[in-house]
């Protein structure tokens, strides 16, 4: 058997990456965050790192994809790309969760990794992580207010290391609230990468947990708006829904 | 190799769809995953609600209306996909299915626009002579066309604010007669009198107008129920549904036939969702024949949002090596029916 050719695509955030690992090396990573929409972007991307490192899609032994949390529209685009490559070659496919990914970038960070992407409102999608390799995960993949978030972080005294899109918004409070236990890394390490997607995916795959097109999701975290709104509607005892999209 | 093979997909608002259709012509298979009942009780097509649903049932379709085609991938000639105009989120993962799967298995891609793909349906079960008019009716659209080819069209014109199908969404609504609207109103409307109440015609009586208007219509409708309710009076749902009916079918009657007079046509064509109703049908019908034209329309099924349909327009732009790039993107407002990048 050849070594397994894993491709990793990541467009939960305003980042469009892409990359194809084997178990010994990472062959290619794209990783682009210009304003252009991931529609554009990503199967061009695709087609283009394919070809400078001289494979077929067919050469691909499977697909993982950052499978949520993060922007909606953004999910949707790696999936479908995903589950129609998937479709189209007959080969397996897994979700790896974007904050997990995100995270797994800094195994050897000696405290809690602490991914946070924005999910507007106030609130941001969360998990924590323990560093090692593989690494413990101390919470589900979740969305909370970063007032939340910051009071369970006061709670410990381990560092904390921020990585993800939120961090430029919410830096300034969490130094504040943190002190010196706040940790940042510079721009290149704090956002989703599609070779941390990949190298993930690789051992989902490993452990037999790949999955065919047909069962792929992704992992919205929230429901639309628009089911709240109806849910809450239906609690008040109104019935009514006039104008909700 | 079978041969001549499109695979058509449509996610442009609430139904999944995917078909084979053997040289713009024969329907090898249509199949369509319907979100009606999941919208329903929002009362209308909810954005995000669709997306999650076009996502989880698109490759289901696709395989669906292979297996039924009694063909596989590799038979396909090429991939047609609605890329506009629609709903974004919904639009995007229709394109981006279509455009990884040709990617993956090296054909070309087709960018369809929907307002022209409800146009080919008619191509898929009648030999259309041109030139011919066509309106297209549907909860999106209101427009009227002139048509000298399978691929040429011009545009007359179209509605200025809400189309035909949104009106009567609107209405049925106002009318507590549920979504859709369109099926809603017309079963209410069959035992009503449409002489009950009148409501305007916007742009009636002005020759060289194609222009539609159906939001003053709705504000009438709802003004009415609202002073009526205002003086305790009572009123007929059914005669209601009537009357508004009768103002849309009068409208659209009229504009179509001015514009076959105009342009000379002895074919006019009829297309979109609205186009399933059988008083707009009959009505239109009748005025066109007594000019002795003919009107041509698609069975109910090809009425609706289909991609049988998708995979006839796609057929045109395959003739023409018409194909989309990798960077394809959804258009959610798509005015000229060629846009191809
Ligand atoms: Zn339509």
């Amino acid at each position: 058997m050849t070594t397994m050719k894993i491709m990793g695509i990541d467009t939960a955030t305003l980042v469009c990456s892409v990359a194809v690992v084997s178990a010994e090396k990472t062959l290619a990573e794209y990783t682009q965050q210009v304003k252009k929409t991931h529609s554009e972007r990503l199967l061009p991307l695709i087609d283009t790192l394919l070809r400078d490192i001289g494979l077929q899609p067919q050469d691909l032994s499977g697909i993982a994809v950052a499978g949520g949390p993060g922007s909606f529209t953004g999910l949707r685009i790696g999936m479908v790309t995903a589950k129609a490559l998937g479709q189209a070659l007959a080969i397996p496919l897994c979700s790896v969760s974007t904050l997990a990914a995100l995270a797994a970038q800094h195994p050897l960070f000696p405290g809690v990794i602490c991914p946070i992407l924005d999910a507007r409102r106030e609130q941001v999608y969360n998990a924590l992580f323990a560093a090692g390799t593989p690494m413990t995960r101390l919470t589900a993949d979740r969305a909370l207010p970063v007032a939340e978030l910051v009071a369970e972080l006061k709670k410990q005294t381990k560092p904390v290391l921020f990585v993800g899109d939120a961090v430029p918004v919410y830096r300034p409070l969490l130094s504040e609230v943190l002190a010196e236990r706040a940790c940042f890394m510079p721009p290149e390490s704090a956002i989703c990468r599609a070779a941390s997607v990949a190298r993930l995916g690789l051992a989902q795959f490993r452990a037999g947990e790949g999955q065919s097109w047909r069962d792929l999701r992704p992992s919205y975290i929230r429901r639309s708006e628009a089911e709240v709104n109806y849910q809450q509607a239906q609690s008040k005892g109104g019935g009514s829904c006039a104008g909700l999209d | 190799m079978k041969k001549n093979l499109i695979l058509g997909i449509e996610t442009s608002c609430d139904e999944t769809a995917a078909a084979v259709v053997a040289a713009g012509k024969t329907v090898l298979s249509s199949i369509i995953a319907s979100q009606i009942p999941i919208h329903e009780k929002y009362g209308g097509v909810v954005p995000e609600i669709a997306s999650r649903h076009h996502l989880e049932m698109v490759n289901e379709v696709i395989a669906e209306a292979l297996l039924q085609a009694n063909c596989s991938f590799a038979d396909l000639s090429a991939i047609a996909v609605t890329h506009g105009p629609g709903l974004v989120g919904a639009l995007l993962v229709g394109v981006n299915t279509a455009k990884t799967l040709a990617y993956a298995l090296k054909k070309p891609i087709l960018a369809v626009n929907h307002i022209f793909s409800h146009i080919a349906a008619n191509f898929l079960v009648h030999e259309v002579r041109f030139p011919a008019v066509c309106l297209v009716v549907s909860g999106g659209h209101t427009s009227l066309f002139y048509l000298t080819s399978r691929s040429e069209a011009a545009l007359l014109g179209a509605t200025r604010d809400d189309a035909a199908g949104e009106a009567f969404d609107k209405v049925a609504r106002v009318l507590g007669l549920g979504y859709p609207g369109g099926p809603a109103i017309e079963k209410a409307a069959e035992a009503g009198d449409a002489g009950a109440f009148t409501f305007p015609r916007a742009f009636a009586g002005q020759d060289d107008n194609y222009e539609f208007s159906f939001s003053g219509l709705k504000s009438a409708v709802i003004n009415t129920l609202h002073n009526l309710k205002q003086k305790g009076q009572t009123y007929r749902t059914a005669d209601v549904a009537a009357s508004f009916q009768q103002a849309v079918v009068d409208i659209l009657v009229e504009k179509t036939c001015l514009a076959a007079e105009a342009k000379q046509v002895k074919t006019v064509l009829l297309a979109g969702g609205v186009a399933a109703n059988g008083a707009l049908r009959q009505q239109l019908e009748q005025a066109l024949a007594a000019a002795g034209r003919t009107l041509l329309y698609p069975p109910l099924e090809l009425c609706t949002d289909n991609a049988a349909m998708v995979a006839a327009a796609g057929w045109d732009l395959y003739l023409q090596q018409k194909f989309a790039g990798l960077d394809l993107n959804a258009v959610p407002v798509l005015d000229n029916l060629w846009q191809v990048k």
